[in-house]
């Protein structure tokens, strides 16, 4: 999107008789190219290989979660860190002290739509160790499937389409705040880069931002498409 | 009625008022949900904008901070950002809240003098409300609000509900807020602000009914968070403050420059400033509030 604002300002050629009206359309070029600039920052994790375009990627670290053994929480200090000058980076964590015999469960959340989890077990306890984290879709039971792009249709109790409604994702762990979409004039939302075999929570609003449900969407089929559902 | 008459019942007026102008003391409070605040690209970003925000507000109340201290500090990031804490401002950081998933609450306050007020936190005296209640339990810190004739005191609560999946989990968490505020009623003078993220709009009755039924007042209800592509979307960002109807002891108005807080003096902001707010520095925008406090 640099690119392309940048050869709109290098290719214009406007008549004279116009110039401050085409001062501003430079300038509004520029901020268009400034904020795609800022909207569309670089890869912060690598996407899985059917994806070219990841809704909810916006820079941020991985979420990374804890539990051991059966799920009892854990709450160590740890930050995700990136090693290596990989763009984009692999992440992972530093564990520790960590205990022989347990079974650490770790779950990251890379956007609303693509986690990852595993599980590690050390034969002797130690102090620290790196434990990269798998990548998006990559789960202790295998790979996921990832849809390249999902479009969920907005709907109400009478499944009618809600035209512009305001749309709370809310990613898979608690604590977590919502990622927020707006619908278009036909309730849809395409998603792009979605984990397949799931459902998501969701909050809609109406366009004139009144609270209408909580509810989901499956993931589930090869349609490409669902329709939201409130919580019953 | 004489001109002298008059200028004798319009200076006896402005008597009367004076002892009340004089033991009013005012700042401005900003809360600022920052959107994983040293966890993401945008770092140098926030930071910045935090700093520009600082020349103009006096206390900043910070949610979604994802580290031990000031993010900006470099010893607090791996992001390549070093900036201090802004000029006259100390930072209070919370412990950190939460299980698995953890935020910490982050206040900003300036401690020299502006406007004739001197804000200082006496004791580093705070509250760190450990109830099971929340996922985010809040955080109190007191202040001492100074001018030449008095000093006022009043406690600035840091609060970011739990979203989860039914709204019942965010008007459960608002509503055991009543009890937080009861709480703080009851020490040191007895004037509480509460501010931050309550996930819910004002005239959610269900999560916000106990603030008609106490001295206190809430504001304010404009929409606040943003979608993607910047469009103003939820009224999620408000504060509590004591009230009462006649000579409150805690007022907060609307400033000049409207509610709402993107770094820009246009207001209501333009789509294109919310926009590039959203995509370089946070997911809600500031709410800034004129914060007026009597004893």
């Amino acid at each position: 999107m640099l690119n392309r604002g940048y050869d709109a300002v290098r290719s214009a050629a406007w008549p004279r008789g116009r110039f401050a009206l085409d001062a501003l359309a430079v300038f509004a070029v520029i901020v268009s190219a400034l904020l795609d600039c800022g909207a569309a920052a670089a890869q912060t994790f690598r996407y899985p290989q059917n994806c070219d375009e990841v809704t909810g990627d916006e820079g941020d670290d991985p979420v990374v979660r804890m539990s051991i053994d059966a799920g009892e929480p854990i709450y160590r200090d740890y930050n995700v860190i990136s090693i290596g000058d990989d763009t984009p980076p692999q992440w992972g964590i530093v564990m520790g002290p960590y205990d022989a015999g347990k079974t650490y469960n770790i779950y990251a959340t890379y956007t609303p739509f693509l986690t990852s989890d595993t599980k590690v077990t050390f034969m002797e306890e130690g102090s620290a160790v790196y434990q990269p984290l798998p990548d998006p879709g990559d789960t202790f039971a295998g790979r996921e499937a990832i849809r390249n792009s999902w479009t969920v249709i907005i709907v109400d109790n009478q499944n009618r389409s809600i035209p512009e409604a305001y749309v709370d994702f809310i990613p898979e762990f608690k604590g977590s705040s919502p990622y927020t979409m707006q619908a278009d004039e036909s309730g849809k939302i395409v998603l792009r880069c979605v984990q397949d075999a799931r459902s998501y929570a969701i909050t809609v609003y109406d366009k004139d931002h009144k609270y209408l449900y909580d509810g989901f969407f499956p993931v589930t089929d090869g349609t490409g498409s669902s329709r939201s559902q409130a919580y019953r | 009625m004489t001109c002298a008459r008059t200028a004798r019942l319009g200076l006896a007026f402005a008597a009367a008022l004076l002892p009340a102008v004089a033991q009013a003391q005012s700042f401005v409070l900003m809360t600022q949900n920052m959107l994983r605040f040293g966890h993401g690209s945008r770092l140098e970003n926030q930071c910045k904008a935090i700093a520009k925000a600082s020349l103009k507000v006096d206390i900043i109340v910070l949610q979604e901070v994802m580290t031990n201290g000031y993010p900006c500090i470099g010893t607090n990031n791996n992001k390549d950002v070093d900036m201090p804490v802004p000029a006259n401002f100390r930072y209070v950081t919370s412990p950190a809240k939460g299980e698995k998933y953890v935020e910490y609450y982050g206040i900003l306050y300036r401690y020299t003098p502006r406007n004739n007020i001197q804000i200082t936190n006496p004791g580093n005296k705070v509250v760190d409300f450990q109830w099971k209640e929340f996922i985010r339990p809040p955080y109190a810190v007191f202040f001492n609000v100074k001018s030449k004739e008095k000093t006022c005191k009043v406690w600035v609560v840091d609060f970011h509900s739990i979203f989860g999946k039914k709204i019942e989990e965010r008007q459960k968490e608002v509503k055991e807020m009543g009890k937080v505020y009861t709480y703080l009623m009851g020490r040191d003078g007895g004037k509480v602000i509460m501010a931050g993220d309550w996930n819910l709009p004002t005239v959610d009755l269900t999560g916000f009914d106990w603030v008609a039924n106490k001295p206190a007042k809430i504001d304010p209800n404009v929409l606040t968070s943003l979608t993607r592509d910047g469009t103003a979307s939820s009224a999620y960002d408000h504060a509590i403050n004591t009230f009462a109807p006649s000579n409150s002891p805690v007022t907060i108005n609307e400033p000049s420059s409207g509610w709402v807080y993107v770094g820009t003096s246009t207001s209501p902001p333009s789509p294109s400033d919310l926009a590039e707010w959203r995509a370089k520095v946070s997911d809600h925008m500031g709410v800034i509030g004129d914060v007026t406090l009597r004893c």
